[in-house]
């Protein structure tokens, strides 16, 4: 069976070859994977940095500094050392709460706390702290000491030697335990509290002035543990003056006691009376050689002599109390710094339940669910849980002791080794299916090679075209050759062809028309046509004078040949009854000029003597002065051209169009909207004015046959090519049906 | 120099476009077209130059076809010099023209019918489709409409089908198209007073 390996952060259970949970990207290994945590021993910070870095006092038991950290615990991690092995100085932890105290002076000697200081008698306050009137327990309050808390704190109501009499607080004492946990002690909370320490002060500076050789009375009532802690075994001082009475026996005991030790602590620093000083305090520190800032001030100039411990370590495992004080040397200094009179009030605080005993067997006791909550045996319990909280601690590397401070990031952490494939299973439904087989059918199909049929031939088109043009050419000349009358004409006649008719009929006699040849020799037959009859009906009926004039370069030459040959029955003449006012250049504008003014767009035409002067057209200055204007055009623009432009200037003059068959249905909407009198287009419109000028000149009925032939043949040429090319289809398509 | 020629364009064509609207300046409309139409005229005599230089040049050069050259510019220059001399209305100038311009071009858009019936055949089978069908319907619906039986009209085509057809469709259609002429015109119009079209500018 497989081994797993579980998860620290999500407990989930994980290859042991994978370096990374799967799940939650947590690192299941460390850093240096040629680690071995049993060849590399794991080295704990050491306790200076943590006890520098929290703030509280290094010496305290593990159990009561991480009491203290899991409280005021934040986001900063905390390292939880190795369980120390239990010596055989102090009793087990879960049954001795101060055996730590003294397990950890022993490494701690280097560096003793202010309040173990003031209890021995030395005064460490830094410079600046603590002046001759300030009370050493308010500096020590300032200079953040720190001090347990069941030294610190009040003694118990009852006047009982139980440390742990809090257990009956209320929570607002645990509370304030718990902040002199962390940031040190107040001095409000202390000049509250510490009523029966400033007694016991006071008591010791009363002692002062006995003399040291005084018997002490035996005290029976003692503590076991406090009379281990110092050493003596009930021959200790007389009764203390004044104050006995409030205080408990034992402590009263204890405090005259410790009078005389505690003088240098409770008087202020660099004031220590001669007579009291050389007291040794418990325990040796190294920083006692140094000069303290109040002792180097100049009022002890003497040198400092060099630093000689107080006493060995072997004194103080023997606790003969009496002999490390005897043993001690006082420097010189110190001796002869004047004491001053220390005043009740500023007693310090007691230090009498401070000092652990090295082999005082405490008695168990039941402890309060709170202090149980701290002790280290719970914090053991939930040691995995807080390291999943916390992080992974470093075992190797820089790292080494640190805790959580590589958090798996899962883009960074990202496993090395292939994750392990998942199968999926696609669920298609037939729709699916379908639509991926027709983008098969469609990606195949784009794919596939199409074969190139061969193209069909287009046929004899050449002969086509031959056979087309012979067929019409034969059948029309054929047609016009014979002047026979196959066809008649229409009996209705369009109702802009009557227009017209009508508007020539409306041309007052031998009045000024204006005619406009704008067309192309290429549709020559096809306007004469279509004009010769309404031209011969107006010059049969009125008379007129006619200006003729052009806006295409043959036009003039295509007027000459019209006048010389469909109206030559009327015997016009060239500059008597009309004149030909040439070729008007300019196009649009062109017209746009002779319509402003006729006489002086043509002045070329009239230096020639052609037009005006010749007095064919007298009193027609403007345009609106020609009876009527007829537009001879082929195509669509020439004769927009002419019904836009001369709209205003012609004012109610009738324009009348004549156009080809192309052109007449384009120019049809300007005769539905008025702009247009008549419009005579084609042969078909020009039937009309034919029939109604008496057939004269009667090319409408030449061409007649010839039209309406031609005509056929288209239609029937149409009808042919759709009948053949509906039998090609249905003959392609029936052998594939077949 | 396109600056100048920009505002003389745009000045120009403001000052025409309001002698349509107000009479004072019809004078000075009237003006600027004399000039448009000289200048119209100069421009058919430059193509005519043009022209002949061309022509000139392919006979120096001997290049191939050059004999026809030399027959349009003799041509060219005889009918000027006697359209001048002799004036439009000349009997041997009419000859002329109706002898061989207009045969010429009249031989051309007889062959157009032919071509258009040749290309209406071939419709269906070149691109046989839904409008070809349309178009091809509509010509003969019109071609037979338009013409007459030798005894008499098909009463029907004549007197509905192509009136319909002439007046209601084709009038419709030719409305359509002089309407969107007429915008494109006033638009072209707009952009060349604005500047935004210079067809003077050249290529």
């Amino acid at each position: 069976m497989e081994d797993f390996v579980a998860c620290p952060n999500c407990g989930e259970l994980n290859s042991p070859e994978l370096p990374y949970c799967q799940y939650c990207q947590w690192r299941l290994k460390p850093l240096d994977d040629s680690w071995d945590p049993d060849r590399t021993p794991v080295k704990p910070i050491p306790e200076d940095s943590d006890s520098s870095a929290s703030g509280q006092e290094p010496l305290l038991p593990d159990w009561l500094r991480d009491a203290g950290t899991s409280i005021s615990r934040d986001s900063a991690p905390t390292i939880k050392p190795p369980v120390q092995p239990a010596t055989e100085v102090g009793p087990p932890a879960s049954d001795d709460l101060l055996a730590g105290l003294m397990h950890e002076q022993e490494p701690e000697q280097e560096r003793v706390p202010d309040w173990v200081a003031r209890i021995i008698g030395l005064d460490e306050s830094p410079p600046g702290v603590g002046g001759p009137n300030v009370d050493a327990r308010d500096s020590t309050a300032e200079q953040g000491a720190y001090v347990p808390p069941f030294i610190e704190s009040p003694a118990s109501p009852t006047g009982t030697d139980d440390l742990f009499w809090e257990a009956d607080a209320p929570t607002a004492d645990v509370d304030r335990l718990d902040r002199r946990l962390q940031g040190g002690t107040s001095s409000t909370e202390d000049s509250e509290v510490h009523e029966w320490l400033r007694k016991l002060d006071a008591t010791a500076s009363g002692a002062e002035e006995r003399p040291s050789q005084r018997p002490i009375p035996a005290i029976t009532d003692v503590p076991t543990w406090v009379t281990q802690m110092r050493g003596v075994t009930g021959d200790l001082a007389g009764p203390l003056p004044g104050g006995e009475a409030e205080l408990p026996a034992w402590l009263q005991d204890s405090a005259a006691l410790e009078a005389g030790e505690t003088r240098a602590r409770s008087t202020p620093s660099g004031e220590i009376p001669a007579e009291t000083a050389p007291e040794p305090p418990l325990i040796s520190t190294p920083d006692l050689g140094s000069k303290p800032p109040e002792v180097a001030s100049p009022a002890a100039p003497q040198p400092t002599p060099p630093s000689v411990p107080a006493f060995s370590t072997e004194s103080l495992d023997a606790f003969d109390v009496d002999a490390v004080f005897e043993s001690m040397h006082m420097p010189d200094w110190l001796a002869d710094v004047p004491q001053p009179e220390q005043p009740p009030e500023q007693a310090p605080p007691s230090e009498v339940p401070s000092e652990p005993a090295e082999e005082s067997p405490m008695v168990p006791v039941d402890l309060p669910s709170w202090v149980e909550a701290m002790r280290p045996a719970a914090r053991e319990k939930s040691g995995p849980a807080e390291n999943r909280e916390e992080g992974r601690l470093e075992q190797v590397g820089p790292l080494l002791g640190l805790q959580g401070v590589l958090p798996a990031v899962p883009a960074v952490t990202r496993p090395l080794n292939k994750p392990r494939p998942h199968a999926m299973r696609l669920e298609a439904t037939e729709q699916h299916d379908t639509h991926a087989r027709l983008l098969e059918e469609m990606l195949a199909a784009e794919t596939r090679p199409l074969a190139i049929t061969a193209g069909r031939a287009l046929g004899p088109q050449r002969v086509l075209r031959w056979a087309l043009g012979a067929i019409l050419g034969l059948t029309l000349s054929a047609a016009l050759v014979g002047k026979g009358t196959i066809f008649p004409f229409p009996s209705t006649v369009p109702i802009e062809s009557m227009a017209a008719v009508r508007g020539v009929e409306g041309v007052p006699p031998d009045a000024h028309v204006l005619l406009v040849f704008d067309y192309e020799p290429a549709t020559v037959g096809e306007m004469e046509a279509t004009a010769a009859s309404l031209i011969d009906h107006l010059l049969l009926l009125k008379h007129p004078r006619l200006a003729l004039i052009s806006t295409s370069p043959t036009g003039s030459l295509l007027a000459e040949g019209f006048m010389s040959t469909a109206v030559a029955a009327r015997g016009y003449v060239a500059g008597t009854q009309y004149v030909n006012l040439g070729y008007l250049a300019g196009g649009l504008t062109g017209v746009r000029s002779f319509a402003g003014d006729p006489t002086q767009s043509l002045s070329a035409a009239s230096v020639l003597g052609r037009a005006w002067d010749a007095g064919v057209l007298p009193g027609t200055e403007r345009l609106s002065d020609f009876a009527a204007i007829i537009v001879l055009t082929d195509s669509l623009e020439s004769g927009r051209v002419w019904i836009e432009q001369t709209a205003a200037p012609r004012g109610s003059t009738p324009l009348i169009l004549v156009a080809s068959s192309q052109a007449g249905p384009m120019l049809l909407p300007y005769f539905e909207s008025g702009q247009v009198t008549g419009i005579v287009a084609g042969l078909n419109g020009a039937a009309g004015p034919e029939i109604m000028n008496s057939g004269l000149p009667g090319y409408v009925r030449r061409y007649w046959d010839g039209y309406n032939i031609g005509l056929y043949m288209g239609f029937l040429a149409i009808l042919t090519a759709g009948a053949w090319r509906a039998w090609r289809l249905y003959s392609e398509r029936r052998p594939e049906e077949i | 120099m396109y600056i100048v020629a920009l505002i003389f364009a745009a000045i120009g064509g403001l000052l025409v476009l309001a002698g349509y609207f107000f009479a004072p300046l019809g004078e000075l409309q009237r003006l600027i077209l004399d000039w448009a139409i000289i200048v119209a005229g100069a421009a058919m005599l430059v193509g005519i130059f043009n022209l002949v230089l061309v022509h000139a040049t392919r006979i120096q050069s001997r290049a191939k076809g050059s004999s026809y050259s030399m027959i349009l510019l003799l041509a060219l220059f005889s009918t000027f010099v006697f359209g001048i001399m002799l004036g439009p209305d000349n009997p041997g100038i009419r000859r002329l023209v109706n002898t061989v311009v207009v045969p010429a071009e009249s031989s051309l858009m007889a062959l157009l019918a032919v071509s258009l019936l040749y290309g209406s055949v071939r419709l269906l089978q070149r691109r046989l489709n839904l409008m070809s069908g349309v178009f091809l319907a509509t010509a003969a619906l019109m071609l037979i409409a338009s013409a007459t039986l030798p005894f008499g009209e098909i009463g029907v085509m004549s007197t509905f089908v192509r009136p319909w057809l002439q007046h209601v469709l084709a009038l419709g259609g030719a409305r359509g198209l002089l309407i969107g002429v007429a915008l494109g015109t006033l638009l072209t119009g707009i952009r060349v007073l604005i500047g935004a079209d210079r067809p003077y500018q050249g290529g």
